[in-house]
């Protein structure tokens, strides 16, 4: 698995400097500025003499919980008092704040904490040996008679100590180390500690601004008309009523549409109500997603390029075969704030305020449509409420809309772009649409010993920047992920992959590949286990047994056996399932139990258990599996984008529903401890087991497999619906 | 349209058209952005005020329908020992993980705590119909709980 993820990371900074140059790259713009006074030994930290601890924030905080992790990271090898610590808001685009593999500014793939690892480590440590230097300089004592804690040198023999705020000029002076020695984890006194959230106050209170929430002077704000049809253009359109309406100050057309220009957001948005557009809607106008699935169902009926292979497919050699078809929907993304982004742009000079996860390679994006050259870019990224993927872009598409809406207007003032939420349900870059189908012969003990499996789906890599990093001997990764390389020991399989085409753009959503090869595998193993009259845990353990690769999965599954009384029988009423998953170098796994009262479903409990490596901050880890629940269970009851007509079907919260407080289950979690003393991924790894671990207590309770999302379950009801 | 309104206890005079939902007006004409646009169609809650007390969602509410005797509280303007403990109890328990739709969350959960001091778990799940996509319901529950618990502790 870490391995896996090492293949990964090498593919995409390949990638990054083969497409971009960025590892040489001439995106070495100014730091942020920092006052001469405060002491900066990395683009990363600045210590203020009034004893602030600034941390300029190399990834984007989504949600995640990144800027609390980061700075915990920093602040523990500096021995900072925590209190003093403060997030910022990065508006460089220096490489001292590239992710650490990837050789770009990028936020992604659940790594903010595990790249920058040993990086905020040196940072933090490096501040503090100068820190010191400059306190032993100062008293004139060697530096090794002196210790540091809560932000103050500390000299025990002369009963003295110093702040952090008091040394920033003097340390300043000095001459960084060239090594210096990392804590061991028995020194660590905020890493792995339960802090409060760094953004805890400022988004308890109101007062943290989101990219939406942007106010410059003379800014407009402008709405977009999107083509209602995937792939639609602009035929002709008419101004008449709308260019004459209040606080309209200019309509133009982009390549994706026609946008007003107005002084207020419902200004804009009325106005763009009015437009009269002819659309030239194409050849897809007259597809729906039944068409869409028959076309995937006749593909996986043929062999596709065989991605993997282990040993020789022979069904006449097994004693007994399982098929079956999983279809997995179109998902937006549907982040809270929507997308947006604030653009001003004058003739050799662009400047960007938004929410976004990729400003390196967002700049290159920019810098190819303006011709501005990249040190003219200014980035200002912003707090992103939410994300879960769709503000990591490979084309930039939200900016680039951003930024051609300003330069069609030729306005010198800031333009803040909003889309509403039926552009975001309704504009494509969905996770992909994927069917699943799958055979499995098994052997006299109802082991499976050949396994063949057709993925049907649309690239995400492909005629992107990411398609070197990703898409391995012709097969994009982002496809495949999660079923590739599975630890299940199977003599003889072989998997196929059958990439379509359509005119609806697909982009990586939370879990990536890995939110359908995951509930897929799953609900396989599930499906096998029952067949087999096994305990699904033991039947994995058989199917995991001395494979090195595996032992972190199996000390998920020894974790959530033992919390559980899972070899006693349920209660009456009491239904259970379970799934594990490895991804993001992490491995999680849930034990679900529901309740059936009469034919109504609802949750009774739900165990979780997580090894994530190095637990950074145990409660932080803790939420992403709260997060993950209630993202995978709004995928099982509310989500799906459907297409009519060329159109998408759903088009806001009403009719694409997100799980509430009154369904989502309290969750108790395990972390897991497997011996790594390295953090790996947590934000996107425990959504894909949760998904076929319902879905198994679904069987249980009803005698119904689910093959489709949202669960249509025939004669129940689950939770409020 | 020129119209007044009580917000946070102060007179404001707006000119907006009468159909702009209050939200817009809050926001753009009042620069009061902690009151959040998530839907439009009142079906997330990213947008809800204090109107007289009560939790309000305002994406779709025109400003028309409002009048200056209306007792109009914003997430920046919430007064009182009931926010305070709300406040409290969200920042220490780290509710928020990207933190849009929480001012709404608190707005909701600030109003049910005035009128109900000790609610049950039902009336938590009843009146916490706001939409969050990160999913930290469990921790606004916690949070909930324990700003009740000092509410009642004076």
């Amino acid at each position: 698995m870490d391995k896996l993820q090492l293949g990964r990371r090498g593919f995409l900074q390949g990638a990054a400097c083969l497409s971009f140059g960025l590892a040489l790259s001439p995106y070495r713009v100014l730091a942020q500025d920092a006052p001469a006074s405060t002491f900066s030994p990395s683009a990363l930290l600045r210590i203020e003499p009034d004893n602030t601890v600034r941390v300029v924030m190399p990834h984007a905080e989504m949600g995640q919980g990144a800027y609390t992790g980061i700075a915990q990271i920093i602040a523990d090898e500096l021995d900072a008092e925590w209190h003093h610590v403060v997030a910022e808001h990065l508006e460089s685009l220096d490489a001292a704040f590239n992710h650490q593999d990837w050789g770009t500014i990028a936020t992604g793939a659940s790594t903010s904490i595990s790249n920058q690892w040993n990086n905020l480590r040196e940072v933090g440590a490096t501040a503090r040996a100068m820190l010191v230097e400059a306190a032993a300089k100062h008293w004139d004592v060697p530096a090794a008679t002196l210790t540091t804690n809560r932000s103050m040198v500390i000299d025990k023999a002369n009963s003295r100590k110093i702040s952090y705020g008091k040394l920033t000029t003097s340390a300043a002076q000095l001459t960084p180390p060239a090594k210096v020695t990392l804590k061991t984890p028995d020194q660590y006194s905020i890493i792995g500690q339960n802090v409060q959230r760094i953004d805890s106050v400022a988004k308890s209170s109101g007062s943290a601004t989101f990219g939406i929430d942007l106010q410059l002077p003379n800014m407009l704000v402008a709405a977009i008309a999107h083509s209602p049809v995937f792939g639609g253009k602009v035929k002709s359109f008419d101004t008449a009523a709308a260019a004459s309406m209040p606080g309209v100050k200019k309509i133009v057309e982009i390549p994706t549409g026609v946008a007003v220009i107005a002084d207020t957001f419902w200004q804009a948005k009325k106005a763009k109500d009015a437009l009269k557009i002819d659309w030239e809607s194409g050849a897809f106008a007259s597809t729906s997603s039944n068409d869409l699935w028959q076309q995937y169902s006749d593909l996986a009926d043929t062999q596709g390029p065989v991605f993997e292979r282990r040993g020789q497919i022979d069904f006449a050699q097994s004693d007994s075969q399982i098929e079956g078809e999983i279809r997995f929907p179109f998902l937006a993304h549907a982040p809270m704030e929507p997308l947006n982004a604030t653009v001003q742009l004058s003739e050799d000079r662009c400047e960007i305020w938004s929410g976004t996860q990729l400003q390196g390679i967002d700049a290159v994006n920019l810098e190819q449509l303006t011709g501005i050259a990249a040190s003219k870019i200014k980035i200002n990224t912003q707090w992103l409420g939410g994300s879960f993927g769709r503000r990591a872009a490979p084309h930039a598409d939200f900016l680039v809309e951003a930024v051609q809406i300003a330069k069609a207007s030729k306005l010198p003032n800031p333009i803040k772009m909003i889309w509403q939420r039926e552009d975001d349900i309704q504009g494509g870059f969905y996770r992909p649409m994927v069917l699943h189908r799958y055979k499995i012969g098994l052997d006299a003990n109802k082991l499976p010993a050949h396994w063949a499996h057709q993925v049907v789906g649309a690239s995400i890599s492909e005629g992107t920047p990411f398609e070197e990093a990703f898409v391995v001997d012709g097969f994009d990764t982002l496809s495949t992920e999660g079923l590739r390389h599975t630890k299940y020991h199977v003599d003889n399989l072989e998997f196929g992959l059958h990439t379509t085409k359509h005119p609806i753009e697909v982009l990586w959503l939370r879990s990536e590949a890995d939110s359908h090869t995951g509930p897929a595998v799953e609900a396989i193993m599930n499906r096998l286990a029952r067949n087999a009259g096994a305990n699904p845990i033991d039947y994995r353990r058989k199917l995991l047994a001395g494979n090195d690769e595996a032992h972190r999965i199996v000390g998920v599954l020894d974790a959530l056996d033992k919390s559980s009384n899972w070899k006693t029988k349920p209660a009456e009423n009491i239904y259970r399932g379970m799934a594990v998953h490895p991804s993001f170098g992490s491995v999680s796994g849930y034990i679900v139990e529901l309740k059936k009262t009469g034919t109504h479903l609802s949750f009774h409990k739900v165990i979780a258990a997580m090894d994530c490596g190095r637990v950074v901050n145990p409660e932080s880890v803790k939420a992403q599996i709260y997060s993950s629940v209630a993202f995978a269970l709004s995928t099982l009851i509310g989500q799906k984008v459907e297409i009519a007509g060329g159109k998408a079907v759903q088009s806001n919260f009403h009719d694409y529903t997100v799980a509430k407080l009154s369904e989502v289950p309290d969750v108790e979690v395990i972390l897991v401890d497997n011996g790594l003393t390295h953090p790996t991924g947590v934000g996107e790894v425990g959504v894909p087991p949760f998904i076929p671990a319902v879905t198994e207590a679904v069987f249980a309770a009803t005698g119904q497999e689910v093959n489709e999302f949202p669960m249509n379950l025939d004669g129940y009801s689950f939770l409020n619906a | 349209m020129k119209k007044k309104l009580k917000i946070n206890g102060e007179i404001q005079e707006i000119d907006a058209d009468a159909d702009t939902p209050l939200l817009w007006v809050l926001r753009d004409h009042l620069g009061l952005t902690g009151t959040k646009y998530g839907c439009g169609v009142m079906a997330c809650g990213a947008c809800t005020v204090m109107v007289d007390g009560r939790a309000t969602r305002t994406c779709a509410m025109p400003v028309g329908a409002f009048n200056e005797q209306q007792d109009i509280t914003t997430i920046e303007g919430l007064p009182g020992a009931t926010h305070h403990a709300v406040q409290k109890a969200w920042a220490e328990n780290s509710v928020a993980q990207c933190g849009y739709c929480q001012s709404g969350m608190i707005m909701t959960a600030t109003a049910m705590l005035q009128n109900n001091p000790a609610p049950s778990d039902t009336d938590i799940d009843k009146h916490m119909t706001n939409i969050c996509r990160c999913g930290t319901y469990q921790l606004v529950r916690v949070a909930i709980k324990q700003a009740a618990k000092e509410l009642q502790n004076g």
